[in-house]
C-alpha cells in the first residue's frame, strides 16, 4: 500500500494495516498506536523508530500477543495466511518463539533468576522441539556456543545473575533463534549496554539474521543502531507513522517536521556538523 | 599555572570491599580511582567518557566532596581542598556544584521547588539576603526556561526534562565557577537531550562557567567538549582536544569506543571504516589486570602490557599505550590544545 515496489515483488511475510492500539484507564481511552500499516518482506529488514511514548513497543506487543489486558487492539496482522490479532491465547502460543521470536530490551529480568542458563536454554528444545533431555542438552550447548558465551562448559551450569549484560543478551538472542523463527522482533535489544558491548550484540544479530531467512524488526530509539541494522525505517510520534522509507531516504532527505527535528535533535548529527565531516575518517587497519 | 582553576594530582578513591569478596578474590578493596592526574582551565568544558565501572561517577563524586579520595589532590585555584576549614569547605562545595544523572532521584519529592532552589541559600545565607529570595528564584526558573509558577509545584508535576532544569537551577542556585554534570541527558529522549545540552551550553556562556561533563554517550560529548578524558578501570587511557581524540585518537581503547558507536552518517554514506568489535567483557575493577587495563582485550596487547603498566606522558595531550594508534598524525586544532 505505502511501497507498491516492495509489495509487487513476492509477498510480505507479515503484513500489518491499520493497527491501532488503545489502552483503556480510568480517565478514558488513551491511543498508544493509530493506523499503523507495513510489510515485512521475507528475510528481510525493517525498523520502528522513535522516542518514548512513541508507540513502538506497544507495536510490537500488539504484533506478539503479549500486551496488558487493558489493551484494545484493532487491524489486522496477517502473518502466514492468518490475522495474529485474531488468534487465541492457545494458537498464538505456538506461534510465539517458534515462528515469531522476540527479544527485549531488559535481559535481567526477561530470564528466570531461578534455573540455570543452560536449563533455560534446553527448555525450548525440549517444550517447543520435542527432543529428548540429552539432546535438548547438546543443542542447548551448541546454541550457547554458537552466541559466543566464553567457558561454556562452566558457564552452562550458571545462574543469570552470574553473567554479566552483554552475556545474558546473547543468551536471549540464542533462546530467540533456537527454533529459526521467520520473524525476529527486537525491542531495544542493546539499550542497557555500554558501547563496545552493544557493537559485540549488534553484529551477532546482523549475523544471525544474514545467515538465516529470518527477517528482522527492530525497536530503537538510536539513529545509529537503526542506519547499521536495517535497510527500512518508520518513524513514529505520538503513535502516528510520521514517515517511510528507506534508511537514505528519511535520513538524508526528511520530509515530515518531527523527522526533521529528530534528526536535528540527534547529537551524532549535530557533531559531525560541527566538526566537518571529519568522523570517517579512513584508517589504515 | 593560574588560569588552572582546577588540578588533580594521583587521586585513588579505593572502597573497601565486603567480607566474603575479600576471601574470594583476595584483593582488600575496588580501586574506582586509581591514580587520576588532569587540570581544568577556566571556561572550558571537559568531557570525560568511559563504560559503566570506569570510575567517571565516583570522579564526579570526589571532584564536588560527596566522596573523600583515599590518596591524592585537588586543587582549586591552588588551594588544596583537603585543607579547608569548615566554612572554607562550605564555600568550596558552593563553587563546584553537581548536576546528577537521575532527575527523579535527586529532587526530593516533598520539597517545594522554592525550598529546592533555597536550600543552598540556608547552608550558605550571605549569598542571596533573604528579602530577594523569591525575585531570585525567579529569575533562576528564568534562566532554565520554567515559568515562576513553578516555585510553589513538586517535583512529580514535571517532565524528566523539566526536572533536569530543575536540577540545574539549584545548582546554580549558589553562583558556582564549576559545573559538574554526571550524564545529566542519560535518561532523557533525545529532543528533550538537545534542549538540555543546548541550555546547558547558554547558561556556561552567560554565566562563564566551568564545565566538566561525564557520559557515556560520545555524540554527546563531541557536541559540547573542548577536550576530553577518556577512562578505563579506574585510570585515564587517554586525554586530548576532543578534535584530536575524535579524528586521531592515539589508544586502541578509544579508537574501539569511537569505532562502536553507530554513526548514521558513516554508515548512510558507506564510509565504512575498519569497525572494531571488541572480544569479552571489561574486566572486574575488583581484579584488574596486570599492567595496562585494556591488555586483555587489546588487538595490539604483546608481554610488555601485562608486565609494565604504560604511563600518561603529560595530562594535555596524552595516551597510556605502549602502541599507540595514529602516532605522528596531528590534525591542524592539535597544537591548539599543545599551547596549554
Amino acid at each position: 500500500m505505502s511501497d507498491p515496489g516492495m509489495t509487487g515483488l513476492e509477498p510480505a511475510v507479515l503484513d500489518v494495516r491499520d493497527l491501532s492500539v488503545r489502552f483503556a484507564t480510568a480517565s478514558g481511552d488513551v491511543p498508544a498506536v493509530k493506523n499503523i500499516s507495513f510489510q515485512v518482506p521475507p528475510g528481510g529488514s525493517l525498523a520502528l523508530l522513535g522516542e518514548s511514548g512513541s508507540g513502538k513497543t506497544a507495536t510490537a506487543r500488539a504484533l506478539m500477543g503479549i500486551l496488558d489486558d487493558s489493551a484494545v487492539v484493532s487491524g489486522s496482522a496477517i502473518y502466514d495466511g492468518r490475522n495474529l490479532l485474531e488468534l487465541t491465547d492457545k494458537q498464538m502460543q505456538r506461534i510465539r518463539g517458534t515462528e515469531i521470536a522476540m527479544i527485549f530490551q531488559d535481559a535481567q529480568s526477561a530470564l528466570n533468576p531461578a534455573f540455570t542458563v543452560g536449563w533455560q536454554v534446553a527448555e525450548v528444545f525440549r517444550k517447543r522441539a520435542g527432543l529428548s533431555r540429552s539432546e535438548a542438552r547438546t543443542r542447548a550447548f551448541d546454541t550457547l556456543r554458537g552466541v559466543g558465551i566464553p567457558d561454556i562448559d562452566r558457564r552452562f551450569s550458571q545462574y543469570p545473575h552470574q553473567y554479566s549484560g552483554g552475556m545474558r543478551q546473547r543468551v536471549l538472542i540464542a533462546i530467540a533463534l533456537a527454533l529459526e523463527p521467520r520473524i525476529l522482533i527486537a525491542d531495544e535489544p542493546t539499550t542497557a549496554l555500554d558501547a563496545t558491548i552493544e557493537a559485540q550484540i549488534l553484529d551477532l544479530i546482523r549475523t544471525a539474521h544474514s545467515a538465516s531467512n529470518t527477517a528482522l524488526v527492530l525497536i530503537s530509539h538510536d539513529l545509529g543502531v537503526v542506519a547499521e541494522m536495517v535497510d527500512r525505517v518508520i518513524v513514529m510520534n505520538h503513535g502516528e507513522m510520521v514517515e517511510e522509507g528507506s534508511i537514505e531516504d528519511v535520513y538524508l532527505r526528511p520530509n515530515h517536521p518531527y523527522t526533521q527535528a529528530l534528526l536535528e535533535a540527534s547529537p551524532s548529527f549535530i557533531g559531525t556538523r560541527a566538526h566537518g565531516s571529519g568522523t570517517g575518517r579512513k584508517e589504515e587497519s | 599555572m593560574t588560569d588552572r582553576l582546577l588540578r588533580v594530582e594521583n587521586l585513588e578513591k579505593h572502597f573497601p570491599l565486603p567480607f566474603l569478596d575479600r576471601v574470594r578474590t583476595g584483593a582488600r578493596s575496588v580501586r574506582a580511582l586509581d591514580g587520576i592526574s588532569f587540570s581544568v582551565r577556566k571556561g572550558e568544558t571537559v568531557g570525560v567518557v568511559g563504560e559503566s565501572g570506569c570510575g567517571k561517577s565516583t570522579l564526579a563524586r570526589t571532584l564536588v566532596g560527596l566522596d573523600n579520595q583515599t590518596a591524592g589532590t585537588i586543587h582549586l585555584e591552588g588551594r588544596d581542598t583537603a585543607t579547608l576549614s569548615k566554612l572554607e569547605g562550605a564555600r568550596f562545595r558552593s563553587r563546584v556544584q553537581m548536576v546528577f544523572q537521575d532527575p527523579y532521584a535527586s529532587l526530593d519529592p516533598r520539597m517545594r521547588v522554592r525550598s529546592i532552589l533555597e536550600e543552598g541559600w540556608r547552608a550558605n545565607p550571605t549569598l542571596v539576603p533573604r528579602a530577594d529570595r523569591t525575585a531570585a528564584a525567579e529569575s533562576l526558573l528564568d534562566s532554565v526556561r520554567l515559568p515562576a509558577e513553578s516555585l510553589a509545584r513538586f517535583p512529580h508535576q514535571f517532565s524528566g526534562g523539566q526536572r533536569q532544569r530543575i536540577g540545574i537551577a539549584r545548582a546554580l542556585a549558589v553562583q558556582p565557577d564549576i559545573l559538574v554534570c554526571d550524564e545529566p541527558t542519560s535518561g532523557l529522549d533525545v529532543s528533550v537531550q538537545a534542549q538540555v545540552l543546548k541550555l546547558l551550553a547558554e547558561l556556561k556562556a552567560e554565566r562563564e562557567l566551568t564545565v566538566i561533563f561525564i557520559a557515556h554517550d560520545l555524540p554527546v560529548i563531541r557536541s559540547i567538549a573542548d577536550r576530553v578524558i577518556v577512562m578505563y578501570l579506574g585510570k585515564i587511557v587517554e586525554i586530548g582536544p576532543a578534535e584530536r581524540i575524535f579524528t586521531a585518537p592515539h589508544h586502541p581503547y578509544t579508537r574501539a569506543l569511537l569505532s562502536a558507536t553507530p554513526d548514521p552518517l558513516r554508515i548512510i554514506e558507506k564510509r565504512k571504516s575498519d569497525r572494531i568489535v571488541l572480544r569479552g567483557d571489561v574486566p572486574s575493577p575488583i581484579n584488574p589486570p596486570s599492567g595496562c587495563p585494556f591488555r586483555t582485550r587489546c588487538w595490539k596487547a604483546q608481554d610488555v602490557c601485562a608486565t609494565v603498566a604504560p604511563l600518561l606522558a603529560d595530562d594535555v595531550d596524552s595516551a597510556a599505550c605502549h602502541f599507540p594508534e595514529n602516532v605522528g598524525f596531528t590534525p591542524a586544532s592539535a597544537g591548539l590544545g599543545r599551547a596549554l
